[in-house]
Order: C-alpha cells, then sequence, then structure tokens
C-alpha cells in the first residue's frame, strides 16, 4: 500500500470514520500500528524543530497506536474478535478524555460541532456501525449483538425465527415435558446430525424421557445440576453461544421459563470413518489413517502418546465456516516461538473459509513464489506422533484427513514413515535410491539433450550411433520431442488421477503402451526419448510425497530448456540457481537445507537419520526442531557400561 | 532459532573460503607457477606462508576494520570503500572474462561470450543471494561436490604422469621464487575483504585455525595439482598451454572407459566454484556498502553491470592486460599497508588510553 493511502488509512480509522473493527483487516490494523511507530520519531524530530505540528495529533497518534498494539495483541493471543471493551469506541472515548482537556475541542463539544469521536459519544457511532455492516460482506453471526437467552420460549423462538430462516437443514422441534406435559420445549438441531429423538438407545431420547418424567417445576434444576447424567451438556445464556454449539452438531433445548438453552451433544456431522491412508502407504507399521473429523484425529494422536505433556492446541478459523484447527504438540520439545510465529502467520488473515489444511498451509507461507513446500503432510497417525515426538508441531483441520507437518526440511520429504521401523541397512540404501531418483527426476531429460545435443564427445561411438539411428526420420528437434512426450506424460497422469476407479488405470495402459508405441511407429518420437521420459516419471514416483515431486516436475521443463539451448553450461547453471534458492529457504527459522548444512553450527549434532541411516540403538538424538536442551531422545538404562549386553 | 541469528559456522567460513578461491587458483594461479617449474613451487610456498600471515594480521585487525571510521574519519571510510570496490568490480571482470571465454570454448560452442559472460553473472548474482547464511549453505552443499570431483580427478590423473618430467636440472633463483611468492600472495589479494566477514563467524575469537586449515589445504591441492600437471605435461609444455588443468581434465579419462570423454563433468565442478567466486565478489560488494532490501538489490544491479562492461571492454586481451598487473603492484601494496595502519592506529589508541 502507499504510503499517503496508508496515512490516509491510519486517520481514517483514527477519526473513527470507518469503525475499525469491521473494517480493517488484522494485516491493516497491524499495518497501521507498523505505521504509527514509525511515524512518531519524524513527528517528534518535526517538533523538535519548532514545527507548528498539533500537540492534539500527538496525543491522538499515541492514541491510536496504543489501542492498535493492544487489539493486535488480542489477536495474537487468540482472540479473534475486535474486543468491544478495547474496541474503537474504546479507543475513541480514551482519545476524546484526553482531548476533552484542550480547549479547541472543548467549544467544539459545546457548540455541538464535535468530531466524529464526539459523536460516537453521542452514540451515533453505533448507527455508522451499524450502516457498515448492511454493506460489508464479512458480515456473520460473530458480528451481531450478543443476544442473551430469553426465560420465553416465544421470544427465542422468534430470534431462532430470524436467525435460521431459509435454512431447512436446521430443524426446530417443539415437544411438551415435564410429567403434566405442561412445560413448552423446543429441540433445535442440524437434520443428520442427531439421531432418533424418541428412541431410548439415543442420549437425546433418554434425556427427553427422563425430562417427561420429571414434576414441572424441577425442570430447570434438573437441567441445571444435569441430573440427566449427559456427559456432553452445556447450558449457554448467550443465543449466539447456542447456535455455534448447534452449528457443531450438537442439539440444543429451549425450555419455556428457563432462560438457558441447553446443549445435548448427538452424533454429529457424518464424517468418513477411520481408513487405510491411501498415499502413504507401507508394508509395516500402523494402517491406520486420519479421519475427516478434528476430534478422531487429535484422539489418534492421544491415542499413541498418552502424555499430558502432548497439548492440544484448538483454534477455529473461518468467518463463516467456523472451522475447528488443532495445533497438537509435545510441549517441552518445541520453539515457543513456532507457535508464535503460525499464530501469527494466521492471525493476519480473516478468510470465510477454511476446508482444508492445503489453505492453511498456502495462507502460512512467505515466501509463496517458491515451488518448495515449507509444511510436509501426513495422513498417518503414527507419523503424525513421531513427528511430535521429534518436536514438530502438526496441525489439524476438521473436514480434512491431511495433517499438517511443521517446521520442515528437504529431507523429511525423502523419509517415509516406515523407516523407522525398519533395518537400517535397507532403509539407507533405500534412501539413497530415493535421492538418485530425485535427480534423475530433475535431471536426466535434460541432461539427454545436453549430451545429445551439445556434447556428443562423452558419449562412445557406439552408443552414439545408435542414438542417431534411433532419431533417423524423427521430424522434431530434440528439445520438441522431449517437451511433447513430458507433456504427454504428464496428460496421462491428469487423466488417470481424474478418472473415476479402474478407468484410471486403464488411461495408464491406453497411453503408455498404445500411443507410446503407436507413437514410436510413426516417427513422431525417438524410442530413446520415450525411454528417457519413462525414466524421468518412473523417478518422479519414487519421490515419497507427492507435494515435494511437484516441484521436480516443474523445474524439469527448465532444465529440459536449458540442457537443449545451453547444454551442460546451462545444466550447471540450473542446479547452482536451484541451489542457492534452495540454500536460502527457511521453515519456521529452520534452514530447510538441514541436516546437510548443519554440521559445527552451534549446540547441533547430526541426528544421524539424514540419507544415511544410523542403527536405531544410535538415533539416541532428536532433529533440529526439538529445543536445544530436549535434543535426547533415548538413552540406554543403567547407562554407558551396559551397552553392547 | 538457527536461522535467524545472521551468523555463520567455522566450517562453513571453510568450505566457502575454499570452494571461492580453489577453482580460480587451479585455472589461473597453478599454470603460472608450473611454468617456473621449481622456483614456482617454492615461490608458491613462500607466498601461501605470507598469505597465512597476513590472514592472522587481518584475523587480529578485524574489529578495527568494523570500526574503521573511528581511526581514518568518515571520508577517509569512503575512500577505502571505494577501493575495495573498485578491486571487487576489476577482478570480477577479470574472472567474468575469463569463464566466460572458457565456457565458448570448452562448453558451448560457437556462442556468444558475452551473452554466456551475461549469464554467468545472472546465475552468479541470483543463486548467491544476499544473506551471508545463504551464501555459506550453498558453500557447504556444494563443497562436497567440488572436492570430491577434485580429488578424483587429480588421482585419476595422476596415472598419466611421467617420471621423465621431473628430471629438469636445478636452477633455484631468489629473484624468481620472490617474484611467484608476490604473485601468488597477489592471487590472495582478494583476503583483504575477510575482517568484514570475521565478526559474523561463530567463535570469533578462535578462527585461526579454520583459517590456517583452509589455507593449508589449498596449498595441498594447488601443490598436488601442480606436480601432477608438471609430471604430465613437462614444464615446458606448460608454457605453451593457456589452461594447463582444462588440459589435464581432458586427458583424464575414467577407469572402463565406458565414457569416451568425462572432461565435460570436471569442468562442470570446475565452473561451479568459478560461480560462486563470482557471486561471492557481489556479495561482498553489498556487504562492505551495508546495503539491505530494496537499496541492496539496485546496489547489486549496478555492480554488476559494471562487472559485465568490465569483461566485455577492450579488444583481444581486455582486461586480462592489465589487471594483474594493478592487482599485484597497486592493489596489494594498498591493502597491506592498511591493515598495517589499521593495527598501528588500534595499539597506539590502546596505549593512550592506558596512559
Amino acid at each position: 500500500m502507499p504510503w499517503n493511502r496508508r496515512f490516509q488509512t491510519l486517520f481514517v480509522c483514527a477519526y473513527g470514520r470507518v469503525p475499525a473493527g469491521a473494517a480493517l483487516s488484522y494485516g491493516l490494523r497491524s499495518k497501521c500500528a507498523d505505521l504509527a511507530e514509525r511515524l512518531l520519531p519524524f513527528l517528534h524530530s518535526f517538533r523538535k524543530k519548532g514545527n507548528s505540528m498539533r500537540k492534539e495529533m500527538f496525543d491522538f497518534i499515541y492514541d491510536v497506536r496504543d489501542f492498535i498494539i493492544q487489539q493486535a495483541r488480542c489477536i495474537s493471543m487468540g482472540q479473534n474478535d475486535w474486543k468491544e471493551t478495547a474496541g474503537p469506541q474504546g479507543a475513541q472515548l480514551k482519545a476524546g478524555q484526553k482531548t476533552k482537556e484542550k480547549p479547541q475541542e472543548k467549544s467544539q463539544h459545546k457548540t455541538g460541532q464535535g468530531t466524529p469521536r464526539a459523536k460516537r459519544q453521542d452514540g451515533k457511532g453505533h448507527e455508522e456501525r451499524g450502516d457498515y455492516k448492511k454493506h460489508t460482506d464479512h458480515e456473520s453471526h460473530a458480528d451481531r449483538t450478543p443476544q442473551r437467552v430469553s426465560a420465553s420460549l416465544e421470544e427465542n423462538e422468534a430470534w431462532l425465527e430470524e436467525t435460521c430462516g431459509g435454512c431447512a437443514d436446521i430443524l426446530r422441534h417443539p415437544m411438551r415435558l415435564g410429567r403434566e406435559a405442561d412445560v413448552d420445549a423446543l429441540l433445535v438441531y442440524v437434520e443428520v446430525t442427531v439421531a432418533n429423538t424418541l428412541l431410548e438407545d439415543s442420549l437425546i431420547g433418554r434425556a427427553l424421557n427422563h425430562l417427561r418424567e420429571l414434576p414441572s417445576g424441577e425442570l430447570a434444576d434438573a437441567l441445571d445440576g444435569n441430573t440427566l447424567g449427559v456427559s456432553d451438556t452445556m447450558t449457554f445464556e448467550d443465543m449466539e453461544q447456542a447456535m455455534s454449539a448447534l452449528l457443531a452438531g450438537n442439539a440444543v433445548l429451549f425450555l419455556d421459563g428457563y432462560p438457558k438453552a441447553v446443549k445435548i451433544a448427538a452424533k454429529g456431522y457424518p464424517a468418513m470413518t477411520l481408513q487405510k491412508a491411501e498415499t502413504e502407504k507401507s508394508l509395516r507399521g500402523s494402517r491406520e489413517g486420519f479421519s475427516e473429523s478434528v476430534k478422531i484425529n487429535e484422539a489418534l494422536i492421544r491415542k499413541r502418546i498418552r502424555s499430558t505433556g502432548l497439548k492440544v492446541e484448538e483454534l477455529t478459523f473461518g468467518k463463516r465456516s467456523h472451522t475447528v484447527t488443532a495445533l497438537v504438540y509435545m510441549e517441552d520439545l518445541i520453539y515457543p516461538e513456532l507457535l508464535e510465529k503460525i499464530r501469527g502467520e494466521l492471525g493476519q488473515w480473516e478468510i470465510d473459509g477454511i476446508l482444508d489444511t492445503g489453505m492453511l498451509e498456502q495462507l502460512c507461507q512467505k515466501r509463496w513464489m517458491t515451488p518448495f513446500p515449507r509444511f510436509e503432510t501426513t495422513e498417518r497417525p503414527d507419523r503424525a506422533a513421531m513427528e511430535a515426538l521429534n518436536g514438530r508441531v502438526v496441525f489439524l483441520c476438521d473436514n480434512s484427513p491431511t495433517a499438517l507437518l511443521f517446521p520442515t526440511t528437504f529431507n523429511d520429504f525423502m523419509q517415509v514413515g516406515e523407516d523407522r521401523y525398519n533395518w537400517f541397512g535397507m532403509v539407507t540404501f533405500l534412501r539413497v535410491l530415493r535421492y538418485l531418483a530425485m535427480a534423475a527426476a530433475l535431471l536426466i531429460s535434460g541432461s539427454y539433450l545436453a549430451v545429445t545435443c551439445f556434447h556428443t564427445q562423452i558419449l562412445p561411438t557406439n552408443l552414439l550411433l545408435s542414438f542417431a539411428e534411433a532419431r533417423k526420420g524423427v521430424p522434431f528437434p530434440g528439445i520438441i520431442e522431449i517437451l511433447l512426450m513430458e507433456l504427454a506424460f504428464e496428460l496421462i497422469r491428469e487423466a488417470g488421477i481424474r478418472m473415476p476407479g479402474p478407468l484410471g488405470g486403464t488411461i495408464g495402459i491406453v497411453g503408455g503402451l498404445i500411443i507410446g508405441d503407436a507413437a514410436v511407429s510413426a516417427n513422431l518420437v525417438s524410442p530413446m526419448a520415450v525411454v528417457v521420459v519413462a525414466f524421468s516419471a518412473l523417478s518422479s514416483f519414487a519421490i515419497p510425497r507427492e507435494e515435494f515431486s511437484v516441484p521436480f516436475r516443474l523445474l524439469k521443463y527448465g532444465f529440459i530448456f536449458l540442457g537443449g539451448v545451453l547444454g551442460i553450461f546451462g545444466i550447471v547453471l540450473g542446479v547452482y540457481l536451484l541451489l542457492g534458492h534452495l540454500a536460502g529457504l527457511t521453515s519456521f527459522g529452520i534452514p530447510y537445507l538441514m541436516p546437510f548444512v548443519g554440521k559445527g553450527l552451534q549446540d547441533y549434532r547430526s541426528p544421524g537419520d539424514d540419507v544415511l541411516r544410523k542403527p536405531f540403538h544410535l538415533l539416541t538424538r532428536r532433529p533440529v526442531f526439538a529445543k536445544r536442551t530436549q535434543r535426547v531422545r533415548m538413552r540406554r538404562k543403567g547407562g554407558d557400561h551396559v551397552r553392547g549386553q | 532459532m538457527f536461522a535467524d541469528n545472521d551468523r555463520i559456522s567455522k566450517r562453513q567460513l571453510l568450505r566457502q573460503m575454499i570452494l571461492a578461491l580453489l577453482g580460480a587458483w587451479l585455472l589461473f594461479l597453478a599454470g603460472e607457477i608450473c611454468g617456473h617449474g621449481q622456483n614456482g613451487l617454492l615461490g608458491m610456498l613462500l607466498g601461501f606462508f605470507l598469505l597465512a600471515l597476513w590472514m592472522l594480521a587481518l584475523l587480529r585487525c578485524a574489529p578495527y576494520y568494523s570500526h574503521m571510521e573511528e581511526y581514518v574519519g568518515k571520508g577517509g571510510r569512503y575512500v577505502i570503500l571505494a577501493f575495495y570496490l573498485s578491486f571487487l568490480i576489476l577482478t570480477g571482470s577479470f574472472l567474468l572474462r575469463k569463464i566466460s571465454r572458457i565456457c565458448a570454448e570448452y562448453l558451448v560452442g560457437g556462442a556468444d561470450p558475452e551473452l554466456l559472460a551475461l549469464l554467468l553473472l545472472l546465475a552468479a548474482g541470483l543463486g548467491i543471494g544476499n544473506d551471508i547464511q545463504r551464501r555459506a549453505r550453498l558453500a557447504e552443499i556444494f563443497y562436497p561436490f567440488v572436492m570430491t570431483g577434485f580429488l578424483l580427478l587429480l588421482l585419476l590423473a595422476a596415472f598419466h604422469m611421467r617420471a621423465d618430467s621431473f628430471q629438469e636440472p636445478v636452477r633455484l633463483s631468489l629473484a624468481k621464487i620472490a617474484g611467484e611468492g608476490w604473485r601468488t600472495l597477489a592471487a590472495g589479494a582478494v583476503m583483504a575483504v575477510l575482517p568484514f566477514l570475521l565478526l559474523q563467524v561463530d567463535g570469533e575469537k578462535s578462527l585461526r585455525r579454520p583459517l590456517l586449515e583452509g589455507m593449508g589445504k589449498l596449498w595441498l591441492l594447488l601443490t598436488a595439482a601442480i606436480l601432477i600437471l608438471i609430471g604430465t605435461f613437462g614444464s615446458g609444455g606448460i608454457r605453451r598451454m593457456e589452461a594447463p588443468v582444462l588440459q589435464l581434465m581432458a586427458g583424464t579419462r575414467l577407469p572402463g572407459e565406458f565414457l569416451e570423454r568425462f572432461d565435460i563433468v570436471w569442468l562442470a565442478l570446475l565452473l561451479c566454484s568459478l560461480l560462486f567466486a563470482l557471486g561471492s565478489l557481489l556479495f561482498y560488494g553489498n556487504h562492505l556498502a551495508g546495503v539491505k532490501g530494496k537499496k541492496g538489490r539496485i546496489f547489486r544491479f549496478a555492480m554488476g553491470f559494471l562487472i559485465y562492461v568490465g569483461s566485455i571492454a577492450g579488444q583481444e586481451q581486455g582486461i586480462f592486460a592489465w589487471y594483474l598487473l594493478a592487482a599485484e603492484y597497486f592493489y596489494l601494496p594498498f591493502f597491506l599497508v592498511l591493515t598495517l595502519l589499521l593495527w598501528a592506529a588500534a595499539n597506539v589508541e590502546r596505549l593512550t588510553r592506558r596512559k
């Protein structure tokens, strides 16, 4: 934003023309705070030089700065809403009180031609806010004036009618409770989330049946004291909270004459049950995969780490979706700065809805131009638990079976969950193979072009002749031939993924075998090009994480261009640029190329789990993610003297 | 957290020093030294000894360099900065012209060297960036590949040596030894920028060992390369070659000979080292000027532009004709005198304070 615009925003915000809570995003607010911080030294120097800057302007900017900083703190502490007590009115009042002492403004107050601040004191500020809300796109239930639950069922019903009108899936079930059936009640719930209300085996059914047997006068006491014996029940005095509970998949009961709403846990929204991890298949280890419910996913991790050191911090995102997310971590292992950073990153945004962890991931990436992911994903609770024990943070999101792991490094993407469960020699061999495959996926097509177009002297004469023989009759230059084949392969891959069920495999066979063979027979491409592209594709599949194979698949085209146009010279330039880029990347303060660049750093010892993996009993240290004081993961009981027994 | 402190480790310092110097010294210095036989070898030994002493002096004077303004004033600092920057730009131009010519001849036959120079400069600058830690990590990653490649090259090339190449009569000349020593020292004149970096290395008070280790390793590698070059081509043959290391690469084959020629791979590794050296010059220019962010990028662009202009200016020889002379007889004495003056000024100040 240009400076003049920022300045304007600050003053608009400050003078209350726009209610800050509604109009300014967190990012803008923090920018304003930053701007105010930057402005003050300038203003000081300005004043020192004897300029006639109005004193009240200073006081005002101080007030605005304090107000904004206070708000920013509120938000960074997880209170996403713009607090009413410290809201714009609060700030304006504060500023107004100070300025009341100033004679110029006193007169303005007297004459009734006050600043917008004064207007707000008169109560017109609320009107302004109301007007604004009519036009804003971000209106939601959270912005409404808090409405208390009324003792009158009619009033509550009217509120519900107004709020839930047009929501055919929110059912309102009127009933009469009490032994004499003389107390009106209303059960509200989202269709499908609540089981049959009359059945004895449902929680709600039992609760309602119990309420039918009590005398009318005892109903309120029964609900207050939870004599129903329902494990997950809660009373709300605020309609908004009751609505939140309702939309979270619970039933809410309103009783005439009882000024509270009662949440009764129901079966909740339909979700897929536990299933196998599809994208992270393993031969050994747990078969469980994450489900699409954040609560179940939390439980799956807790099942593996039964310690109160494992903290689960729930945050709600999405102004309309109210998606529940959870940060799961071992409190004593992680750097607290990590949590602050992620909260800060997320707190910068106001978004209407979060539907998957992928959206959160992209919001948190500062360097968004890089194709390399800075969050690792996993569908396996055992891996998530293992990483929590390594000092990383697991980020879960409701409705997503994929957890995010951070911080992350290049090396983490080349490891698979079962690496810990297998013999170190085999694991090392497979890791070396994966790294070679990664290099091949990136470089083989470009290098093929470099060698065949520029440096044919590398190849033995026989091989060179067979290459030339194979290319005989192909009308395209090598670079076009390879590009065509690579693009055709990507097409087959994309079609195979999007095709339903068994058709996907068919596409692969049709594309790979029939079209490939036909293209060679028709002299459109040479057999060698098919071999090179197939090898490159196969190598890209050996990269364990799909999100990590993406940058290599994309960058491959750059190397094809460089190799085809500049030969090995181009490849070297490309590799140099790529490594330079990777060297500059960090993930939450951890260099992306750790542990390869970690040796010699202060207080750092390699855990021995990079390309080469040590035997399991020697993996005594945690990776760099864990706190420096918490790096020892394992030690032999009784000390070193028993080693080797 | 690791990436937040804007400091590098001793190991990273060592690696970036070796990586930045190895390629350039192998390409330029090794041929020069080889041409003078035993005198060249002894001269190089003397040069490395002097270089090591100078580096220790620079290490001692590093704090004085960073507070130069206190001793020479603001104007003096600007003048010194201008000298440093002009040296870096000229060195960059020399290096760029040399690399682009080699690439045009050996890697991209028929390509315009000026276009290649532009690409090289862009890659070197963009790859290394303006971040001290990024450069250190890049060195850490490249180092094992480049070193393994060079060691393998030397090992394989050693089999081509002939005993009769060493049967040259011993004709030692003190003047020649001193001359080669001074030339070696001039090749290391770029070390003058080291004190500006040393304060950002972890444990800056115990850097003597990594610096000496770096010098020792470079001397060993160069000596081995020179011995192999003399053993393979003989001193007389080397005098007629422009870059004997490239000829050595061209003649070295892999066992089994499943590839016809492997010199492209050696050349690629050499190019990595040279790119790092070129990028380092841009990095140091920025570091010395102390500009960051958008201004830093503009500064680097301007410096890169000057390096490029310097590399393409002139006819056949261009900057080759006078750069080495300027480095030997102008910049090196200037840097040495500056070290002495700063050291003396700091000592005088210390004594005055004691009194």
